[in-house]
């Protein structure tokens, strides 16, 4: 391992490198966020934030003397000016959310005034909740510490409560700990449903703390706020009303969604007193290679050069990767690049979800001693885990929304020396559209965190969770929707029944077990090494398994191929050896989508002169909004060249479908006026696929959510970046309307769809403006998708098409 | 799965008249009397108010079908040691068991709930008890005609177990006991189980009959040789009292009371049968499976030289087990020799250890992964240190490193490798030079 650098050293191999990545030196940069002027166009934009000095307050009058000492035997003798605010609200018995950026001291916020009412209270108990339990542990030996300094005043228990808690020990955490951590799966299904073992707990809960708030958004936070309804439900039960502590990172809505995950009134904290220091912020786009086609080098290529430049100079980097394919590939770029440097490949090392905890403790450790050079993960390190601060952070591919990417910024940067955070394009639309219009980001607005807590599945989910924990009263409410009426259906369905005047549940199964509140389910495939011992070496979680386990699949964990020779899908398990291949593969997906019910209708003229035309034929498309039926089945896969990218091969797979009832938006054109376009048949069919992929970016972006919460299907065909041309018919005729769905990816769908009908005219306009702005000759990756994907017009096709809908 | 469309219309509907609809008439109090007479019962005064309580008796001089003599038989075979011995370690205090009546103060216990889950949204509903009085068996079955009633239920429970200072479960210690618990705290009353002595028979039952029984119902059959007829369906018993409930008519209960009487019976049956077996020793049995079960009851109750000779008459009983045996007189051998070998070497008798861990790995088949490990860790360090006899230590270590699978194990097989062959490479250098063991040694290396 080599000598780790001294806070100069560090300051001066910093600057060397930005001194080569940016034409024009930040010296240059005068003024502190002044855009710098660059050659070409490989950096976009180039902003310096300057740093900032800590603004100080006293500690509330309410926090107890002794906790003071002990705090003050840390190094904290006077809070920041948020923490003093925060705790402040919370002794006056008021909720509050905080918004706190890395590094401000959040603890404080809610450990500050929970300590000090218990030192004065000692039955006091409190609950700390956090969306991993990664994060539970993390915050856990914080804790320890600041209890052990109390030991001598109070003798004060904090205990984590998940899955990980042996049985033997759960006894012992329901009847002594003063502090629980845990996390909201297990809120749901391990406390909840057992509350009367916890009735010490409820009766004495005096704080909840929410950590992390801003994760609690779309299906995710949508159950929390049904699971925080049972919470207090129950608290109400034993004859107590929580004060929920709540610290988010920058969101454009913190209140609003605080207030809708508690159903209570809650007091944001917002201005920040955490000192910060010297941010570099660099907008990468990788410069064109092929100006017909519009093809960009490789971000991911790109990445791998800019991480490199920092290495080499033994600076501490973070890369983040869009996709667990792509954080693969670049630890597998990486380790080959760093092999002869200090520490080797070994000080590189990938970083994700399904890798079993103790890989991930090691590369925290790692991390945080320095042994570790650099790290490529996917947003699993986004959240809070202590990985200390690092030097530079560099995203490969912009993180889909303003506000994850400053705060994967944050991962770089102590309080006192420089950092970088680099952002490199990838060729996707929003990606161009960000790196061209830089202020979008800098200026703009982070993203609303929505959350549909009266989702019918998930409230009809919870309420029958909600029954089985107490019975509900002929008069009690859940949430807005009328309670009453959704307990006589779910007596129907006899799950409740009225007896003894109030709503009992009258069923034999365990309700929480039939709720997965994230797409990480308990239902997850292991990946089992069969060369030698069997040995687990992963878990994939249930939605994405097919995907990635297939028989043949290469399966990727820190950049070690294996090779899937066995998928039981039945038994949640794929068997896989290790293999050396030089290619990785990628699943081809199609989804095939039914409407089930139309709820509303906005039609677009064909005739764009404003003459009065012939109404029978006059109506080029349709915008609508409605419930949908999604099927989507993994039907084959391509194999891909490591570095070239080529395609090498395929293969065949039969794997099960996956289907879902969810709320989509979908154009539909009306088959008269495509085929009134003059164009051959395979070139129409290319635009309306081109369109497609140009109205799902915008869709993206005008909705400002995550990637990964809508679909998109055409034709009943799934267009994913996959063989567009190459795709088989399905039973989908060339008769019916051809029509592009913009689908929820959420049963009963989480709230995108009608926003979007909503904005129908605008998503067209948009979508006009970007393809008919792209400089690109017939399609590229920015538009309409890249043109050995789609067909040669699909870019004409699809112009004619917005034109005729305008 | 609910048609989430149906329900988005009941809400429409249910927001436009802006009232809340009474769905549901309104239960009619239950008459309690006519419910415990319904089921062949009455109603008994409990410290909380009445409550129906179902009484039941078999067995007496007649002799009663299904269980004959069996019952007879059971009744004077329960004894003190035999309850020590099933009850395993980890209980503190003296046994309360009286060696002049060990049935007094034991009651046997079985709930009939509403789920499996154990979760505040189940109840019991059937909290049945039994116990010996001469040869007849009694069952007295407390019964819940509502949910609301559930605390008179608990309080009579209560007041039943008062007398008591043992329970008999099958499968209590994971599922009734717990279960009870968490209703009396649902209902903030004070639970009396955890002062009770608690004797799980579903371990005992596997050790002694097999884990292939399965539950009361497979032992029932291949333990009493009895059937039942027309029994209800474990999976049908929730719906049963949901029925009720809805319905008003507790006659389908009667079903599910019969079911949870024949359990308390089986169950009082099988522990006099278990007690007998230990009682009688080693010698009670020709089974090896039942050799080896014995020794470990004994084992866990601290009688080593009596579990000793259970696993040598496991092992005598199966000397004939080859490679072409039936499976489980091979495994039966196996566990024996393993467990005989642990005993030795507890009790310092080296070389009687080393024979039986010889014998486990001659067995022909591979045994279990954990058996063959040890064996052949320990024959490998019984032959270097105790034998002082490197070659064939080396030759145990060589196959304990194809059968290790921990890293920090094979470490260790490779040291003693390493050790070992470097003593034999300067034994050999001494009498003609270098010679193969290197090359080993590099490759494993």
């Amino acid at each position: 391992m080599a000598p780790l650098l001294s806070e100069g050293q560090r300051d001066a191999a910093l600057q060397a490198v930005l001194d080569d990545l940016a034409p024009v030196g930040p010296a240059d940069a005068s003024s502190g966020s002044a855009l710098v002027p660059v050659d070409g166009d490989l950096v976009t934009a180039w902003r310096r934030l300057p740093a900032e000095s800590a603004q100080f307050a006293d500690f509330p009058d309410g926090i107890d003397e002794r906790l003071r000492a002990a705090l003050a035997a840390g190094g904290i003798t006077r809070p920041y000016t948020h923490q003093a605010d925060a705790m402040g609200h919370v002794l006056a018995g008021r909720h509050v959310v905080t918004i706190t950026p890395t590094a401000s001291g959040k603890t404080l916020c809610y450990n500050g005034p929970v300590l000090s009412r218990m030192l004065q209270d000692h039955s006091t108990r409190a609950l700390y909740l956090f969306p991993t339990k990664a994060l539970a542990q993390d915050q856990l030996s914080e804790l320890l510490t600041l209890t052990a300094r109390l030991e001598e005043h109070a003798s004060i228990g904090a205990h984590t409560y998940d899955g990980d808690t042996p049985q033997d020990a759960r006894r012992a955490v329901r009847g002594r700990a003063h502090l629980v951590l845990t996390n909201p799966d297990m809120l749901h299904s391990g406390i909840l449903p057992h509350h009367p073992r916890w009735a010490k707990l409820f009766e004495n809960l005096r704080y909840v703390v929410i950590d992390e708030l801003h994760a609690y958004r779309g299906v995710f936070g949508s159950h929390l706020a049904n699971i925080l309804r049972r919470l207090r439900r129950v608290c109400a039960h034993y004859g107590s009303a929580p004060v929920f502590i709540c610290s988010s990172a920058t969101i454009a809505n913190p209140k609003e969604l605080a207030e809708g995950l508690t159903g209570e009134a809650v007091e944001l904290v917002a201005r920040n007193g955490a000192p910060r220091g010297e941010k570099i912020f660099a907008l990468v786009n990788p410069p064109v290679v092929n100006p017909q086609l519009g093809i960009r080098r490789s971000y991911v290529a790109e990445t791998r050069r800019v991480a490199t430049m920092f290495l080499k100079r033994r600076l501490q980097v973070i890369v983040f990767a869009q996709s667990r394919l792509v954080t693969e590939v670049l630890t597998t770029y990486l380790k080959d690049a760093c092999r002869r440097l200090p520490g080797g490949a070994e000080a590189i090392r990938g970083y994700r979800g399904g890798y079993l905890p103790i890989r991930r403790r090691d590369i925290e450790r790692g991390l945080r001693a320095g042994t570790v050079s650099g790290v490529v993960s996917t947003s699993a390190l986004e959240l809070g885990i202590d990985i200390g601060a690092l030097d530079v952070c560099i995203m490969a591919g912009y993180p889909g929304t303003v506000a994850a990417t400053w705060q994967r910024a944050g991962r770089a940067g102590r309080r006192s020396t420089r950092s970088a955070a680099i952002m490199v394009a990838s060729s996707g639309p929003i990606d161009q559209f960000i790196v061209q219009h830089p202020d979008y980001f800098f200026e703009g607005s982070p993203e609303h965190a929505l959350i549909n807590p009266d989702n019918l599945q998930i409230l009809l989910d919870h309420i029958k969770c909600a029954a089985f924990e107490l019975p509900f009263a002929p008069d009690e409410q859940f949430g807005q929707e009328d309670v009453q009426a959704v307990l006589g259906l779910l007596r129907e369905e006899g799950f409740v029944d009225l007896v003894d005047n109030s709503w009992h549940w009258m069923h034999e199964s365990y309700p929480a077990d039939a709720v997965s509140l994230r797409s990480v389910s308990s239902d997850n495939f292991v990946v089992v090494d069969v060369s030698d011992e069997t040995t687990i070496i992963g878990e994939v979680d249930f939605s994405a398994a097919t995907s990635t386990l297939y028989e043949q699949a290469i399966y990727l964990i820190e950049g070690k191929q294996y090779q899937v020779d066995r998928l039981e899908f039945d038994r949640r398990k794929a068997y896989v050896r290790p293999v050396d291949s030089d290619y990785y593969t990628d699943a081809i997906t199609y989804t095939k989508v039914t409407v089930l019910e139309e709820f509303d209708r906005l039609h677009a003229r064909r005739d764009a002169s404003g003459a009065v035309a012939d109404l029978e034929d006059a109506d080029a498309a349709a915008g609508c909004h409605g419930e949908v039926h999604v099927v989507s089945r993994v039907v084959g896969f391509k194999k891909i060249k490591f570095y070239t990218n080529e395609n090498v091969g395929s293969g065949e797979l039969d794997l099960p479908e996956q289907e879902m009832h969810t709320t989509a938006y979908w154009l539909q054109l009306s088959r008269g006026f495509v085929d009134s376009l003059p164009f051959a048949g395979d070139d129409r069919r290319d635009g309306i696929v081109g369109l497609g992929f140009a109205l799902r970016q915008v869709a993206q972006l005008l909705l400002m959510c995550d990637r990964h919460d809508i679909g998109f299907a055409i034709y009943g065909e799934e267009a994913r970046q996959a063989p567009m041309r190459a795709s088989p018919s399905t039973s989908t005729a060339e008769e019916e309307e051809p029509t592009i769905f913009i689908y929820d990816k959420y049963p009963g769908g989480i709230g995108f769809s009608e926003p979007l009908f909503g904005l129908h005219h605008r998503l067209l306009a948009d979508t006009r403006a970007l393809i008919e702005r792209c400089p690109c000759e017939s399609g590229c990756p920015a538009c309409v998708g890249p043109v050995g994907q789609t067909g040669p017009r699909a870019k004409a096709v699809a112009l004619a098409l917005l034109l005729g809908l305008a | 799965m609910t048609d989430l469309s149906r329900l988005r219309d009941v809400l429409r509907g249910a927001k436009r008249s802006g009232a809340t609809p009474m769905l549901a008439p309104q239960t009619p109090s239950v008459d309690l009397e006519a419910f415990a007479a319904v089921l062949g019962g009455a109603l008994e005064d409990g410290p909380s108010g009445p409550c129906p309580v179902v009484r039941w008796w078999c067995g007496g001089d007649a002799g009663d079908a299904p269980y004959g003599d069996q019952l007879g038989a059971a009744s004077s075979t329960i004894s003190a040691a035999g309850l020590r011995a099933l009850c395993g370690s980890g209980h503190e205090g003296e046994p309360p068991w009286s060696d002049s009546d060990p049935r007094s103060g034991l009651l046997f216990f079985d709930l009939e709930t509403t789920g499996l889950s154990g979760g505040s949204g189940t109840v019991a509903f059937v909290v049945g008890f039994g116990c010996f009085v001469g040869s007849r068996f009694h069952v007295w079955q407390f019964v819940l005609p509502s949910f609301a009633t559930e605390r008179r239920l608990l309080a009579a429970v209560t007041a039943a177990v008062s007398r008591a200072h043992t329970l008999v479960t099958f499968n209590g210690k994971s599922f009734d006991v717990p279960f009870m618990e968490m209703r009396w705290l649902y209902q903030r009353l004070e639970t009396p189980l955890p002062a009770l002595r608690h004797v799980d028979l579903l371990h005992p039952a596997r050790r002694l009959w097999g884990p292939e029984t399965g539950g009361l119902g497979g032992l029932e059959h291949r333990v009493l040789g009895f059937r039942r007829d027309d029994d209800v369906p474990g999976f049908e018993i929730p719906a049963r009292y949901f029925d009720y409930l809805r319905s008003g008519n507790p006659r389908p209960l009667r079903g599910v009371l019969a079911h949870n009487q024949l359990d308390l019976v089986s169950l009082g049956v099988l522990t006099g049968m278990a007690c007998d077996l230990v009682d009688r020793g080693a010698l009670a049995t020709g089974s090896a499976r039942q050799s080896l079960g014995l020794g470990r009851l004994y084992a866990r109750g601290g009688r080593e030289a009596e579990a000793l000779g259970c696993y040598e008459r496991a092992v005598a009983l199966t000397s004939g087990a080859r490679r072409t045996s039936k499976v489980d007189a091979v495994a039966v051998r196996a566990e024996a020799l393993y467990r005989l070998a642990l005993a030795c070497r507890r009790q310092r008798r080296h070389s009687d250890a080393a024979r039986y861990w010889q014998t486990l790995i001659d067995l022909g088949r591979r045994p279990t992964g954990v058996f063959e490990r040890e064996a052949l860790r320990a024959l490998a360090v019984h032959h270097e240190h105790r034998l002082k006899d490197p070659e064939g230590a080396l030759t145990f270590a060589r196959r304990a490193y194809t059968v290790e699978y921990t890293a920090g194990r094979r470490r260790e097989v490779q040291r003693r490798l390493t050790r070992l062959e470097r003593r034999l490479a300067n034994e050999t250098n001494d009498a003609s030079g270098p010679g193969g063991p290197l090359a080993l040694q590099c490759s494993l290396d």
